[in-house]
């Protein structure tokens, strides 16, 4: 076969063939290519970010400033010091994953500095640009470097033509603000000025910030005011340059951190941070850690042990360090345990005196946390697995059919041999502060901070009918058959547990004390089990028939299996129950010991009702009621109990009555009684609007 | 009729019939036939036909082209291999037993541990 073809034919094929190639090269690969990287980058494919900066360094011009624009500038959030990877603070870790492409990966600080300092130079002059800038100006501002920060900003607002007012004012602000973070008061006071005098209509938003940073500087400069500082580092001696630090107040600190709380601030170099014209309130530090910080590393606090009290004047000290996570040794890596035993060991932390050791029990979605052993004083110990099977949770719901119930894996707890366990350990010092745990965030990104998986079986057990009905989501039938297996065997403990469990949760849900049958098996339960989980309710029980020889006689018993560490709520509600009684002394040291142990300061009014009952005045009170201030709880606004003391107190004061005393400790005497119409009988009666007010706060806590 | 006789006899009505036309450019015709000034050379080239091997072409067409596609892809495969260093593009976080991990990192901490199990 052959071809037929002039020469001149054959140029021209040759001709088209080069220009195609050339055409394809120059215009189509490279599209191909950008299409190819922002697709790679969106999907998070490994390599895409690679990809997509080679794009963009090839790229020029408009199609340059278009992916610089799409995949760092809207993104990236503002000169927003709440951009960080990890949220930590009051005993929470936060992870923020809010992006709108949400496989991508995520720029570091070096890579958003060389293409945003292009942009800021050559990008359109447009709104953008000003996004720009103040991104650029964030990330030089992390890395200590605000006079770059400044000119960055400041170059911005040159490049901006007249139709850009708004914008350029905006810039001016974040300049006067970072101004105003380096304490250069007077520089952020006149850029503030030349914003006032001419005041935009239209900006009415940033006018406000105007004033309210105008507030600010003065707050700053005024010595009288309280401030807040300290330092950051590691507890390896690495200073924490560039973190995010946030002063919240208690009203902030139940939702995750926005934009418009006023104390924000970054670390220096050497990890100093400061909050200077702090107004008075109640405050807890946060921190803002990128994941390559905190990888390995903690934030040791608990949730409510770091109140900052603050009323005015104190100038204080507050530095913060990050702890190494405990390794665990063993059980881990999902380890099968059939013995009658297991025993926990981690890794000893220096200057520990004693560790808690935790559980969780799986659920549909996530995990039951639980307390396995408190104040354990070496770094191994080993447990009875009757001891695990005790241990008590709440519980989670599951859907069976139309019908939520109880989850029954979560009420089996530990006694479930298809479970898969995790646990965890806390390590504390002899002054009960947190000093680390294993927890945390191990994502290998620095070193080998994985560590083994914390997973393991208890298949001790197996399975009993009744075990199998429960999980079936049967749980009347499960109740008949756990009875008839405990009739069968008085020795099988724990058939006994779950029917007393079942029992209990019956009378909850039918909103309904406990009958005399089920106590009789909780009895029996409390009589052979001797970690003392199984006595609180017979403590609520007896306490709600008043029968109060057996609570005296159950809460020393609770006392000797927790070797005379009670919970602080356990406590707590004996003390009111002494105080029920007309026991007020009695009552009053249990109120104060619970106080003692709990941070939160739940029951803070109930002891100071015991102590003003007692002593007959108000200025105890007067400083326990400061010292304690009782802790929100999400946003409920808890009762201000110093607010409430210094209202009885002028009261008393104003009143003349010598009687004003005698009629606030029986009025305090109602409301221990607990009796609900007496105690409205009382208010109606009375004519004391303060100690009104306090006698109703008084009778809500619990 | 004999051919030489035929042939004369065509001749004569050609010339009859033709008489009246004059063929002009000759001189063009003998140019191309036979080319003599570069530029008429230049066109006789151009203008040239070529009869080429379909087969033979179109095999060494086809080498080439894969050559050019597999150093191509040898490229990309690369590139993908150096990127796979990358430390976290576009991974997941997951929480598990309390810890934070990256999806795959604990899927294959999982799936390892599992594997020692049965064996």
């Amino acid at each position: 076969m052959k071809l037929k073809i002039k020469v001149k034919h054959l140029f021209a094929l040759a001709v088209a063939l080069c220009a195609s190639f050339i055409l394809l090269q120059l215009i189509v690969m490279p599209r191909i290519d950008v299409a190819m990287a922002k697709k790679h980058f969106e999907q998070g494919t490994s390599g895409g970010k690679n990809d997509l900066l080679r794009v963009i360094d090839a790229s020029s011009g408009g199609d340059k400033w278009e992916l610089i624009r799409r995949y760092m500038i809207e993104n990236g959030s503002d000169m927003s010091l709440t951009r960080f990877d990890v949220i930590a603070g009051d005993g929470t870790f936060y992870s923020s994953t809010a992006t709108s492409y949400p496989d991508a990966p995520r720029w570091t600080g070096e890579e958003r500095i060389k293409y945003l300092e292009a942009y800021v130079e050559g990008g359109p002059a447009d709104g953008y640009l000003v996004r720009a800038a103040k991104q650029l100006a964030f990330e030089y501002l992390v890395l200590s470097r605000t006079e770059d920060a400044i000119r960055a900003l400041e170059r911005t607002e040159q490049r901006l033509t007249g139709g850009y007012d708004n914008q350029k004012r905006e810039l001016k602000f974040a300049r006067a603000k970072i101004y105003a973070d380096a304490e250069q008061f007077e520089t952020a006071e006149r850029l503030l000025t030349e914003l006032s005098e001419k005041p935009n209509q239209k900006g009415t938003y940033l006018n406000d910030n105007i004033a309210k940073l105008q507030t600010r500087i003065m707050e700053q400069r005024d010595d009288t005011k309280s401030s807040v500082s300290g330092t950051i580092k590691r507890s390896d001696g690495q200073p924490m340059a560039g973190i995010g630090v946030y002063l919240r107040s208690s009203r902030d600190v139940y939702h995750s951190l926005i934009e418009s709380e006023p104390y924000q601030t970054l670390t220096d170099a050497e990890g100093n941070f400061a909050f200077k014209g702090v107004a008075p309130g109640s405050y807890v530090i946060y921190i803002g850690l990128g994941f390559e910080q905190i990888d390995g590393w903690t934030l040791p606090v608990s949730h409510d042990e770091e109140w900052i009290d603050l009323r005015g004047g104190e100038h204080l000290t507050r530095d913060i360090t990050l702890q190494r996570l405990i390794q665990l040794r063993s059980p881990v890596d999902q380890q099968i345990i059939t013995g009658k035993t297991v025993t926990f060991e981690w890794e000893p932390v220096e200057g520990a005196a004693y560790y808690t050791l935790n559980g969780t029990f799986p659920i549909e979605n996530g995990t039951v946390g639980n307390r396995i052993k408190d104040h354990i004083e070496s770094n191994s110990i080993e447990i009875p697995l009757e001891t695990l099977y005790s241990v008590e949770s709440g519980y989670s719901y599951k859907k069976f059919g139309d019908k939520d119930i109880p989850d029954p894996s979560n009420l089996l707890g530990y006694a479930d041999p298809s479970s898969r366990f995790s646990w965890n350990v806390e390590a504390y010092d002899a002054d009960g502060k947190l000093l680390t745990r294993s927890n945390g965030y191990r994502l290998n990104l620095n070193e080998q901070t994985m560590g083994p998986l914390p997973f393991f079986y208890l298949k001790e057990r197996t399975l009993t009918d009744a075990d199998r009905l429960l999980l079936e989501g049967r749980m009347d039938e499960a109740l008949v058959e756990y009875k008839a297996a405990y009739e069968r065997d008085e020795q099988d403990e724990h058939s006994l547990r779950m029917m007393v469990k079942l029992l209990r949760i019956n009378a909850t849900d039918a909103k309904r004390p406990l009958d005399a049958a089920s106590v009789t098996y909780l009895e029996k339960l409390a009589s052979v089990d001797d970690t003392g989980n199984d006595i609180f309710p017979l403590i609520e029980y007896y306490g709600s028939v008043e029968d109060w020889s057996q609570v005296d006689h159950y809460y020393g018993m609770l006392k000797e299996a927790r070797q005379g560490r009670v919970e602080s709520y356990s406590q707590a509600y004996y003390g009111k129950l002494l105080l029920k009684q007309g026991r007020v002394q009695e009552g009053a040291a249990q109120l104060r010991q619970a106080q003692e142990n709990d941070p939160s300061n739940r029951f803070i009014g109930t002891y100071l009702a015991s102590v003003i009952y007692l002593s007959g005045t108000l200025d105890t009170a007067e400083e326990l009621a400061l010292q304690y201030p009782e802790r929100s709880y999400y946003d409920q606004n808890n009762p201000d109990w110093s607010d409430l003391v210094q209202g009885l107190k002028e009261e008393s004061q104003d009143s003349n009555d010598d009687s004003y005393f005698s009629k606030l400790k029986e009025a305090l005497r109602v409301c221990f009684g607990g009796e609900k119409t007496e105690i409205e009988n009382w208010t109606a009666e009375s004519e004391y609007s303060a100690m009104k007010a306090f006698i109703k706060a008084l009778s809500k806590v619990d | 009729m004999k051919p030489e006789q035929e042939q004369e006899f065509i001749r004569r009505r050609l010339e009859e019939e033709l008489g009246d036309l004059r063929f002009l450019r000759g001189a063009e015709v003998l140019d191309r036939t036979h080319p003599r000034s570069w530029r008429a050379k230049l066109r006789a080239l151009w203008n040239y036909e070529l009869e080429l091997p379909l087969i033979p072409i179109g095999a060494s067409f086809a080498v080439l082209l894969a050559i050019f596609l597999v150093a191509q892809l040898q490229e990309e495969t690369g590139k993908g291999e150096t990127a796979g260093d990358m430390p976290r593009s576009g991974r997941q976080l997951v929480e598990a037993g309390g810890n934070t991990y990256w999806k795959d990192d604990y899927e294959r901490a999982v799936e390892g541990v599992e594997i020692k199990d049965q064996s």
